[in-house]
């Protein structure tokens, strides 16, 4: 069986700033890029705040780059998904979606988040005829018509400010009565006239026919008042949710399903198990701060590896005593790491 | 439709655009796909702005849109977003 050192799961800038890292050092990492390759970022219009570009970048052109400069230092990168991670064995076993298995010594989880959804039976029947979730792939079909773009962060207002260049009319629906959006994004939509903001109020059902969405059922809760808007698109940015499904049964979670790291590191509950980007961090979700903890993941491994002891067959880590608990194994003394509930 | 009448193969339809950031994420598990499935099934890209007839020929609203047509040219299978190419392949050999 196919034995790493280093396996990356994940391309956002996470997955491939860590694969910068560690290829660096010399860890010989695989990527699995999985189903999203280049991660959210590819669905963004231009990223303005990621240092280094100055006149800003176009998030897939980003990837691309980060992409390229990964393969520079020897990266590999394979397009399946892991779809399955045996953490009870050493090495850990990997199995892929196109069914490959592999054995690899660390793993670094950047599998970031997925967009969020209402969860109306609507909204699955009519996805790709009227509902979406990325204004920069599906905002084209909508010149000139109307939509809806459903939420009250800086997601939302950025779909709707793209929209508004494209569509007659964008009602932006704010469950609240203000928005979670930062100060300098809501300033932006202040400046565009053909956005109207509906706070208060909840998309309730979206309406069409063999062609696609024409409507949606508002309901502003502050007036107890049902209404209809005939619209022809309706964009879905109520937020992400962390892709951690297949970690659950090993790893700490928090109670939003993101994964536990130890402060101040990318260590997770598991020795050799490390956690870098959006799938791990519920406050910052930031394309730069994912790729600083995409460095860090990357560096935890190396030094993981590189403190690693083998005795009778069994690999501990007799360092970093003071973030990490001592368990006896087979009568070897192994660090365990330790994370606070 | 009348072009994908009485086909050889089945085809699978690539709805994408150059400025679409998923269309290109998708585009090199599609060269697989065609690599793998070559003697199974053609595949043809279709650029909606430079071929938008075809598109609204076929209801596209979103990109990236898979269609996969049996012989016959009738749509047999059709995805919007993005997937794996093990499910591509699926579907092409559920077509056999």
């Amino acid at each position: 069986m196919e034995k790493r050192k280093c396996l990356i799961i994940g391309s956002g800038p996470a997955g491939y700033t860590a694969a910068i890292y560690a290829s660096r050092s010399g860890l010989n990492p695989v990527l699995f890029a999985g189903l999203q390759i280049g991660g959210q970022l590819i669905t963004t219009g231009e990223v303005d705040n990621f240092p280094g570009y100055a006149d800003g970048v176009r998030g897939i052109q980003m990837m691309e780059d980060l992409k390229q400069q990964s393969e520079r230092f020897g990266t590999e990168i394979r397009n399946s998904e892991v779809i399955h991670i045996d953490f009870n064995e050493r090495p850990f076993k990997v199995t892929t979606g196109s069914g490959e298995r592999l054995l690899s010594e660390t793993i670094i989880i950047a599998t970031g988040a997925s967009a969020k959804w209402l969860g109306l039976a609507s909204e699955a029947q009519y996805y790709g005829a009227g509902v979406s979730a990325c204004a920069t792939c599906d905002g084209y079909f909508y010149k000139d018509k109307d939509v809806v773009v459903v939420g009250g962060g800086d997601t939302a207002i950025e779909e709707a400010t793209f929209l508004s260049h494209l569509v007659r009319k964008v009602y932006l629906l704010v469950r609240k009565d203000t928005f979670k959006a930062s100060k300098i994004m809501q300033d932006r939509l202040a400046h565009i006239d053909n956005v109207d903001v509906l706070f208060n109020t909840e998309l309730s059902e979206i309406l069409g026919d063999d062609h696609g969405v024409n409507g949606a059922k508002i309901y502003n809760k502050k007036r107890d008042k049902e209404e209809t808007l005939v619209v022809q698109g309706i964009f879905i940015a109520i937020g992400h949710t962390p892709n951690t499904k297949i970690f659950e049964a090993d790893l700490s979670l928090d109670n939003n399903g993101y994964i536990k790291t130890i402060p101040g590191s990318a260590k997770t509950n598991i020795p050799g198990v490390f956690a870098c980007g959006d799938v791990q961090d519920s406050e910052y979700r930031q394309a730069v701060t994912a790729a600083g903890s995409g460095c860090m993941a990357a560096m935890d491994a190396e030094r993981y590896l590189s403190s690693r002891l083998q005795k009778n067959g069994i690999f501990c880590v007799e360092s970093n005593i003071n973030i990490s608990t001592v368990i006896t194994k087979n009568g070897i003394n192994c660090i365990e790491n330790y994370i606070n509930d | 439709m009348n072009i994908f009448n009485n086909l050889e193969k089945p085809v699978l339809l690539q709805f994408s655009a150059t400025w679409c950031g998923p269309c290109r994420a998708l585009t090199p598990v599609i060269d697989q796909v065609e690599i793998k499935m070559t003697e199974h099934a053609d595949v043809k890209r279709i650029d909606i702005d430079k071929q938008a007839q075809i598109a609204s020929d076929f209801s596209i609203r979103a990109v990236p849109t898979l269609v996969l047509l049996d012989k016959n040219g009738e749509i047999f299978w059709r995805h919007t977003g993005l997937i794996s190419e093990k499910d591509i392949i699926q579907q092409i050999e559920n077509l056999k």
